[in-house]
């Protein structure tokens, strides 16, 4: 891998789900570049395809287009005996700890059975490791031999952080790894978030649905809307000055936890149209304030609208 | 910014609401003398962490919590000139989803999906309102058009499961506006919706407080949507409150160490971005072991002092319309 390659980088990625009423395209031509050692944030609203993106990056979801390079090696529709030994350094940490580890399996055993699967540590050592990945993320390893209903929200997501660890991954990609916690508990996993990328080297793709939680996060930030990128750029510029009129209005309706702060909504109308039957031309365009006939005859390609700064909307130029 | 309540007609007031589960492992008290007053037409916030006595406090207003599990061992709800608490049932059905509605965060527990939205929202004006069932279904879709549902007259007859999590949020919140409420008790109503749905709804609540002078308890984890909507706010913390204050007071000069670590802990969306977040070590205490002997808050408090541990400190004045249940005085605190 050259020094200038991303450690992962997507290209037209598609991903359509067929259904009895028709086909979702979940995502429908992404591209992106994540250098190692950096954070994306990937926002928009339920629907947009950020999970998705996620999923078909470790192996969850198959695409039907596109290409998924890691470390300069294509994954999309790889061969196993290629993927094998290349998922070890893509792990994934989920929404819901509740919902990811298996309550009838020991926190001890849920961490070590990814060792044992990538045959990464002899069986007499997987006890030390154990330990030694429990206090990497906080925990007390004196609990290991304890069940995940016995920790609350905080522990068991760290217990997610621990296993996705064990197996040394380079990048994690992070799906609302802080949504279901309590704010306080919150800050002290995306602490730990952070100091375990200093500390290890990782890389992230941070998704989630609150805008500030990303900011606090991301070195970039790409704005999906019905399974597209609409916007990216550094997370200074996407925050300072949005240029997606979607991006405008996401960022204008987050409510600031400051009582009397002058702001202008930028109301938008209804809801995401159907990724089933996605509209013509731009996808916003049901909803956009903006829009205008171009808009449903020809779909806008991402321009350049700033330093590292990419936008796609016909009004750009 | 928003218009000043009146407080000299509380139109619901919670005084001393003390509730208690029983369990396997003894009694928990979920929430130990809680009181406050609600003004018409204001909104008032209610924040904490999980398992701090929010929802139990708006259960045992409502009179839904669990049988026979949970019980209001003490405490008043005088609403309408009579306490709720002492209400029979029969009696507390005409005031529930009438004068009193409620709003839930996950739409599917409280549609029926056997039942069409027209079925369902029929029911309540029919029952509550007295309409003939055509006036009913009049009132609803009129309901379903204002809170943005496009088409209601046609929608109306589609199934709970027909609707996206947005559209059945609104469903539920039209329901509970049908019979003009006098209070609204909404626990997070919003935070299962998208941000720029949750704006439309913000805006709609806030629309039907101006114009019909409709009462909120709103309890929410967002502190944004604190800042945005409410009037004032009251902090829970271990089943008890811990701090009242105006919203505006309260996030310029919070006067209770835990209030004050719950704002630090927030991402903001603007300011200084990277870097480690304040957050509040420890966990909340158990509320099965009686009486607290000191600060409920004081294992994970970072300005304790010996004066702590004397003893639980009752919630104290802090100038007008504020409260602190913290020994520091405001210059003391950090």
């Amino acid at each position: 891998m050259s020094a200038a390659e991303p450690l992962l980088s997507v290209r037209d990625l598609r991903v359509h789900v067929p259904l009895e009423g028709g086909t979702v395209r979940a995502v429908d031509g992404v591209s992106f570049d994540l250098p190692g050692g950096s954070t994306l944030g990937l926002v928009g609203e339920s629907g947009s395809g950020k999970s998705t993106v996620a999923r078909t990056v470790v192996g969850l979801n198959r695409p039907v287009a596109g290409s998924i390079r890691l470390a300069g090696q294509e994954i999309a529709g790889a061969a196993e005996r290629v993927l094998a030994p290349l998922r070890r350094h893509v792990q994934m940490v989920f929404q819901d700890p509740y919902a990811s580890l298996n309550p009838r399996m020991t926190v001890a055993s849920a961490v070590a059975e990814p060792l044992h699967i990538h045959g990464l540590v002899p069986a007499a050592g997987a006890d030390a490791e154990v330990c030694r990945l429990l206090e990497l993320v906080g925990l007390d390893p004196s609990m290991r031999r304890r069940y995940p209903h016995e920790f609350s929200g905080g522990p068991r997501q760290r217990i997610g952080i621990a296993r996705a660890l064990a197996v040394q991954p380079r990048l994690l990609l992070l799906d609302e790894p802080v949504s279901a916690l309590d704010v306080s508990v919150q800050a002290q996993v995306l602490n730990l978030l952070e100091d375990l990328k200093a500390r290890l080297g990782l890389t992230y793709l941070f998704i989630a649905h609150n805008l500030a939680v990303v900011r606090h996060v991301s070195d970039r930030v790409a704005v999906l809307y019905l399974g597209r990128i609409v916007e990216v750029a550094s997370r200074d510029d996407l925050y300072a000055q949005p240029q997606h009129p979607y991006t405008q209005a996401l960022l204008s309706a987050v409510p600031v936890a400051e009582p009397g702060r002058p702001r202008t909504r930028l109301a938008l109308k209804g809801e995401p149209a159907s990724p089933i039957t996605p509209p013509s031309g731009c996808v916003f365009r049901t909803r956009c304030p903006q829009a205008v006939a171009v808009c449903a005859e020809q779909v806008p390609a991402l321009r350049p609208v700033g330093a590292g700064h990419v936008s796609a909307c016909h009004w750009h130029g | 910014m928003h218009p000043a309540p009146s407080r000299a007609e509380p139109v619901l007031e919670v005084k001393g609401l003390t509730t208690e589960f029983v369990t396997d492992g003894g009694v928990v008290r979920a929430v130990d003398g809680v009181s406050f007053s609600l003004g018409r037409g204001e909104v008032l916030g209610l924040v904490g962490e999980s398992g701090c006595g929010k929802s139990v406090t708006n259960l045992s207003i409502l009179g839904l919590l669990p049988r026979p599990q949970g019980r209001v061992v003490a405490g008043e709800v005088r609403f309408g000139g009579r306490d709720l608490l002492q209400a029979s049932e029969a009696e507390m059905r005409a005031v529930r989803g009438n004068r009193i509605a409620m709003v839930f965060q996950d739409p599917m527990t409280c549609l029926n999906p056997y039942l069409t939205v027209e079925e369902q929202l029929a029911e309540v004006g029919q029952l509550h309102l007295r309409l003939s069932r055509a006036s009913a279904v009049e009132r609803a879709v009129s309901l379903l058009t204002r809170v943005g549902i496009p088409d209601a007259a046609l929608r109306i007859r589609a199934y709970p499961h027909q609707f996206s999590g947005g559209m059945r949020q609104r469903v539920m919140i039209a329901m509970a506006l049908l019979c003009d409420p006098d209070v609204l008790v909404a626990d997070e109503p919003t935070t299962a919706l998208d941000v720029t749905i949750q704006a439309q709804i913000l805006d709609l609540l806030a629309d039907l407080r101006r114009e019909r002078g409709m009462a909120v308890i709103l309890v929410t984890h967002d502190l944004g949507v604190v800042a945005g909507c409410c009037d004032r706010v009251v902090v829970m913390y271990a089943g008890r409150v811990v701090e009242e204050a105006a919203t505006g007071p309260l996030f310029a000069q919070p006067m209770h160490p835990y209030t004050q670590a719950l704002l630090a802990s927030v991402p903001r969306l603007s300011g200084a971005a990277h870097g480690r977040l304040a957050s509040i070590g420890g966990l909340p205490p158990r509320l099965d072991r009686g009486p607290f002997r000191a600060c409920a808050f004081l294992p994970r408090c970072s300005q304790r002092r010996a004066a702590c541990e004397a003893g639980e400190p009752a919630l104290q004045g802090r100038g007008t319309g504020r409260w602190s249940r913290c020994v520091l005085q405001p210059g003391e605190l950090a």
